[in-house]
């Protein structure tokens, strides 16, 4: 009895599960496969592409550059994120509600329309610069320059930390900050010694997401950042477009790949990836 | 701590301000990209829903959009239901699948899309591009359609058979309708995301079946197009109150 | 349980007292294939009974009623309803009508809604299903609240929501899963007594899930007590506090004391208490002479003896520790030789008692209850 309903058990949950995963196979994982294979196969058979990558400084120095910007891309983040998150997630009033309903409506916002805004903002003719003339600061370009597609990364990714770090910050137990706060605590005190370890994951769940986008960002650093300052994934896309230099963007390509699936590699050794993505929604 | 709330606001501002930006320089009459605009008008209104060039890659992303959403859900659904539900071997195995595509970069996958989908004649239609952004909703809509599934009370499910449904009407009598708002979220998650998917897109999509943020990319890239900021206002509205209603109407619901 | 409280109904109709309505056969379930979550679990209930399956946590008591409603199929065994095996049928064939511990209300229908589920089920037209769901709800008192959903209603219209669903089409069998487990005391006690109304109107078999040894008592023709997987006792309310078959049913319902004795003439209903020193009198068994048992006495049924000499066979010296006041009765905490003992004595009469003190106590033999030692 039990063993032929355990085998239709089986042949459901097949049934279920195989439209998804043949899609994914045929849509996903081969076309990854083939970027791995150009890598090693264009032009001649070999690792020449990698042996190259590595040995030009251009291409270091934009893989330097790449992991420096994310890294302060997510501290930028984290500066300005984690207070109003805290403020958010503490106070109960209308500000507290209309903030989070504005953080979580801008996290749909398209990178292009911010790109669009940021491009008047900082442009000539915008605002910004309207105002250093009338300070009297003279000739400078804020566009496309390497500040200008850090600030719109900024700003495309403060949403997502806020909103990882509330989501996570609601969870943390008011009462004890308050038995801190009886026994004797300052309000300082109480937050450094109690709140702050408490929302350790939330911080580290919020840099992680962070760090691996701005990792792989497209859109914004190309049109915003100067053509000298590319980072990673400008560059990828420069080599297939203009060079058409398949195998060294496969090889970039797999580079960077490699570089995100090593964050998330040691996140899930320290943390498990449930946790990731479960917290954060 | 009032000095903690004057930062929040700040913050807030610093977030919203640039998108406050948008509207009023879509009213803007001049070419160029000034801000404040030098005067108002209807001009690129006008010159948006007359240029073709603008209006075709909007109904190719609305069209690929809603082809995204379908085939996702279709995808998502069934899969979510065998993994929420009973424990097997290579379950984190297929879960990690599931995620895959949300852990890389799309200009990896687009260059991957590029040289695939070209060998299978692809690239440049509107089906490669339904194919490639599914595979890139399937994780996300994964994730809510099986949240919602774990928070399920299984006995109603239970209950329902007990009171005389077969397996099959107590799907569609009870599961479905309560687990509608969640599969609604992630058919309009999957939506959204493709609409607004631009790496992929601009590496796979032709300038026939363009989508719309390619062809905002392109209009970007070389500065010359004024009613990129239409478009801009146009999406940044219509996003809005597509996550704004849903989400009124729910809370409108819950207070009954 | 301070006493022995029962309502016995005697209308419960026991018509075909000879054929059991519902029969459970060697009824086994294992989930791992190595632990055994119900053995050897053989019941039958009569067409009309009201059966209480009791037992704490994990006993199995659940997984039974589980399999009986189609949920879980057995390892091993049979389910017969009216002699007619129905342990192949999936639930929605059974035709039995289950109220689950968390009501199981179906959130997105109204009151009325979820009570002409099952009608509609069984293709009764709407305009009857209306009807009858309506005057249900009459029944349990909720007609006004007919058209709201489930979350505008509180917890004990809920579960009245839920009875009345599972009522609405008759069933052959009533199944409650610990129903009442979410209430508070008097709620409870409101929807025992409306449970039991139920009961005697509409006189169907039911089986009634609880851990609750009280309601069991309160609400049962028979109880079925489950410990660890087995029925270790099956049998009227009263048998089974007067009477219980094993150490674990005397222990589970109502509050005992034990003995540890061995059989020296059991047929004269005489015990060896050898922690004790002394020979014990309880009801005579027909145990072999010599065996290990328990000797069982209810702490109401002990009383004090000052009449009697330390060396008659059920006088024992106690030595009161603490008293808990219970309002109309007293339960004296205390030890006889070491050996805990409580006694439950009513108020007033005598003069206060006081910890410290030292009493003789004693009681009759046929209040003393043998058992096998486990």
């Amino acid at each position: 009895m039990s063993r032929s309903s355990a085998r239709r058990d089986l042949t459901r949950r097949g049934l279920l599960l195989l439209p998804v995963v043949a899609f994914l196979t045929a849509f996903f994982i081969v076309p990854l496969i083939q970027v791995l294979m150009l890598s090693i196969s264009d032009p001649d058979w070999g690792v020449e592409n990698y042996t190259y990558l590595f040995s030009d400084s251009f291409f270091l120095g934009a893989l330097g550059s790449t992991f420096l910007t994310a890294l302060s891309v997510t501290v930028a983040c984290l500066l300005l994120g984690y207070p109003l998150a805290y403020v958010v997630a503490r106070s109960e009033g209308s500000f507290a509600a209309s903030a989070l309903l504005l953080v979580g409506l801008s996290l749909w916002i398209s990178f292009l329309v911010r790109t669009y805004a940021w491009m008047v903002i900082l442009g000539n003719r915008g605002p910004v610069l309207a105002a250093m003339r009338a300070l009297g600061i003279e000739g400078g370009e804020l566009l496309f320059t390497r500040f200008a597609s850090s600030l719109g990364m900024v700003h495309a990714l403060l949403p997502l930390m806020v909103m990882t770090l509330f989501s996570v910050m609601k969870k943390i137990d008011p009462s004890y900050e308050r038995a801190a706060r009886g026994l004797g605590a300052t309000p300082w005190a109480a937050f450094c010694k109690v709140f702050l370890p408490l929302s350790a994951p939330a911080v580290i769940n919020g840099c992680t997401l962070v760090f691996i986008t701005c990792l792989g960002f497209y859109v914004m650093p190309v049109l915003l950042g100067g053509p000298s300052e590319q980072m990673i994934a400008g560059l990828i896309g420069q080599q297939i477009e203009e060079l058409l230099n398949f195998g060294e963007a496969a090889a970039m390509s797999v580079v960077l790949l490699a570089a995100s699936l090593t964050v998330y590699a040691i996140y899930s050794r320290l943390f498990g990836l449930d946790r990731l993505w479960g917290e954060s929604r | 701590m009032t000095w903690l709330k004057s930062f929040a606001v700040l913050i807030v501002a610093f977030i919203a301000a640039p998108l406050f930006i948008v509207l009023p320089m879509s009213f803007s009459n001049s070419p160029s990209f000034e801000f404040p605009p030098p005067s108002f008008g209807w001009t690129y209104y006008q010159a948006y829903f007359n240029d073709v060039r603008w209006t075709e890659p909007t109904l190719n992303s609305l069209m690929i959009g809603a082809g995204t959403s379908v085939l996702t859900m279709l995808l998502v659904v069934p899969a979510s239901f065998a993994l929420t539900r009973g424990r097997f071997k290579g379950r984190s195995a297929l879960n990690l699948l599931m995620i895959l595509p949300l852990t890389v970069p799309h200009i990896v996958v687009a260059l991957g899309y590029y040289y695939y989908f070209g060998a299978l004649g692809l690239v440049q239609t509107r089906l490669g591009v339904v194919l490639a952004h599914t595979c890139l909703s399937v994780p996300v809509a994964y994730l809510i359609v099986s949240a919602a599934l774990k928070g399920f009370d299984r006995n109603l499910e239970l209950a329902a058979q007990n009171l005389g449904a077969s397996p099959l009407k107590s799907f569609f009598l009870v599961t479905f309708p309560v687990l509608r708002p969640g599969f609604l979220a992630a058919a309009l998650f999957s939506f959204v995301h493709s609409f607004d998917e631009a790496v992929v897109a601009i590496f796979i999509s032709g300038s026939a079946t363009s989508t719309l943020p390619r062809k905002m990319f392109d209009s970007l890239r070389m500065q010359a197009d004024p009613v990129i900021s239409v478009v801009s206002a146009l999406i940044l509205v219509v996003m809005t109150l597509a996550v704004l209603i849903p989400w009124l109407m729910r809370r409108r619901l819950a207070a009954r | 349980m301070n006493e022995a409280c029962v309502l016995r109904d005697d209308l419960s109709p026991e018509a075909n007292a000879s054929a059991a309505h519902l029969s459970l056969t060697g009824l086994r379930k294992t989930f791992d294939g190595k632990t055994l979550a119900i053995d050897a679990v053989s019941l039958d209930i009569r067409e009309g009974e009201f059966v209480t399956f009791l037992g704490p946590s994990g006993s199995g008591k659940t997984t039974t009623l589980s399999i009986v409603a189609g949920f879980t199929a057995p390892t091993e065994g049979d389910v017969r309803l009216r002699g007619t095996s129905v342990v192949d049928m999936p639930p929605h064939r059974r035709n039995m009508g289950m109220v689950f511990q968390n009501y199981a209300l179906f959130p997105h229908m109204s009151a009325l809604e979820n009570v002409a589920f099952p009608l509609r089920m069984r293709r009764v037209s709407s305009n009857e299903c209306a009807i009858r769901a309506r005057r249900i709800l009459e029944v349990v008192g909720l007609a006004e609240h007919a058209d709201r959903l489930p979350k505008q209603l509180s917890g004990g219209q809920q579960q009245r929501v839920a009875l009345a669903r599972a009522l609405v089409f008759e069933p052959d069998v009533l199944l409650l899963d610990e129903p009442l487990s979410a209430l508070d005391k008097n709620l409870r006690e409101q929807m025992q007594l409306e449970i039991k109304r139920l009961h005697k109107t509409f006189g169907m078999t039911t089986i009634f899930v609880t851990h609750d040894q009280s309601e069991a008592m309160t609400m049962s023709d028979r109880i079925a007590v489950f410990n660890a997987g087995r029925v270790e006792q099956f049998a009227p309310a009263l048998d089974v506090y007067a009477t219980p078959a094993t150490h674990f049913v005397g222990t589970f319902v109502g509050e005992s004391n034990f003995f540890d004795v061995t059989a020296s003439d059991p047929g004269a209903g005489r015990y060896d208490a050898l922690d004790l020193q002394r020979t014990l009198a309880g009801m005579p068994t027909a145990h072999p002479r010599g065996s290990t048992l328990s000797l069982m006495v209810r702490p109401e049924s002990l009383r004090i003896a000052e009449s009697l000499g330390t060396d008659d066979p059920n006088v024992l010296d106690f030595e009161v520790g603490g008293i808990v006041d219970y309002g109309s009765s007293l339960l004296l905490d205390g030890r006889c030789s070491g050996q805990r003992v409580r006694m439950r004595v009513p108020r007033g009469g005598r003069t206060p008692y006081r910890e410290g003190a030292r009493y003789r106590i004693t009681w009759h033999p046929e209040d003393a209850h043998i058992v096998p030692r486990p």
